[in-house]
């Protein structure tokens, strides 16, 4: 298996399955990117994995169990992993790709509608307090 | 010097159309925001007249709306008090919020005819709409990310609902914007129109809707499903 960090986006490439995930060192990053070739054997524990990572999920490459795409919240050409990170997070601050991620993650976990429209306003205020000279906003 | 009418809400056979035209392709300023919440408040007044069978929103113009006023947005925000140790926001916000995402509650069809550009705040009227008919030409985004924050009139929350975590993530991160294609593509649109067919689309959606002896919003996708099959399919 190999570990590739920056400082949003950890890659994993030559594993030969996904429960390894659940023991490595991946960091605290915004997106994890899993290259996936060919099989990748796989079980039900690696499911809470998936639900529950604090952080965006992408396959990259073309998995063959299409049951795999399943886990993941991104699913992507390896292109597009060359590319995705610069794209979705370019001149933005750890602090705001974590408060939109937390609403995906969420959404992720079940969360409702209600639930994600509260979200998405309290995060709107800490990120406009921080755009307006990092002072809350009282 | 342009001029613009305002928000003119009108009845025709029983549908709302709301027609918004205010300066500079509908950017939303504070003056916007005003006459869009009292317009917002009479159509809530209105939603009690069961005669009513839908609204329409569109843009009068070119464009349904190319957004916030980001200097005048932070200005605002900058001015309410918010304390995240209480979790409490701000009554303003609220009551704006109130008037993007009620849409979804209307005991009638609500559609909204994406025209021209759509962006950020313009773009979160049409995701709280029941349905979005988008015509050829349309560009549609949330570019909030690329100004530091995030969409917050339901942006991200109906994005998601609509479009799935994978299209709805690059949308709002991103902050990328779309042709209309790929908009009915990703689910964001309904139905893909021609150019100047969004309109007579949508009263024909709504006069289907209408024929079927009343609007539940849990079965949106199913009214959708049994109009386009009604017509042959989307074109």
């Amino acid at each position: 298996m190999k570990i590739t960090k920056t400082d949003t986006v950890t890659e994993i490439s030559e594993i030969s399955g996904l429960s390894c995930l659940e023991g490595a060192d991946i960091g605290s990053p915004a997106l994890l990117i899993v290259h996936i070739s060919g099989t990748v054997g796989t079980d039900e524990s690696i499911r809470d994995f998936f639900l529950n990572a604090p952080f965006i999920t992408a396959a990259a490459g073309s998995p063959s169990d299409g049951s795999l795409s399943g886990l993941f919240d991104l699913v992507i050409t390896e292109e597009e992993a060359a590319e995705l990170p610069e794209k979705l997070y370019k001149d933005k601050s750890l602090r705001q790709i974590n408060e939109i991620n937390d609403i995906f993650i969420a959404a992720r976990k079940g969360a409702s509608q209600e639930e994600l429209l509260t979200m998405e306003s309290k995060a709107f205020y800490r990120l406009m307090a921080e755009k307006n000279g990092g002072g809350s906003n009282e | 010097m342009s001029e613009s009418a305002g928000m003119i809400l009108e009845n025709e056979n029983g549908i709302l159309i709301l027609s918004m035209d205010m300066p500079g392709n509908n950017i939303m300023t504070a003056d916007f925001f005003r006459e869009y919440e009292s317009i917002m408040a009479d159509i809530e007044k209105k939603s009690e007249d069961s005669s009513v069978k839908g609204l329409i929103i569109k843009g009068a113009g070119r464009h349904f709306s190319v957004g916030a006023d980001v200097d005048a947005l932070s200005d605002r925000s900058s001015q309410e008090k918010y304390d995240d140790s209480t979790g409490v926001l701000p009554e303003g916000h609220i009551k704006q919020k109130h008037f993007f995402t009620f849409l979804r509650e209307l005991p009638f069809p609500v559609v909204s005819v994406v025209t021209g550009f759509c962006i950020g705040s313009g773009s979160e009227i049409a995701v709280n709409s029941h349905y979005r008919i988008i015509e050829k030409n349309a560009r549609v985004g949330q570019p909030e990310s690329t100004f530091g924050i995030l969409p917050a009139l339901g942006g991200a929350a109906r994005t998601i609902e609509i479009c799935g975590i994978q299209n709805a993530y690059r949308l709002v991160m991103s902050g990328e914007m779309i042709p209309a294609e790929e908009a009915f593509e990703i689910g964001w649109a309904d139905i893909f129109a021609g150019k100047k067919q969004g309109l007579p689309e949508a009263e024909a959606l709504i006069e289907y809707i209408s024929a079927q002896g009343g609007f539940d919003p849990a079965s949106r996708k199913e009214y959708l499903s049994g109009y386009l099959t009604s017509k042959g399919g989307n074109e």
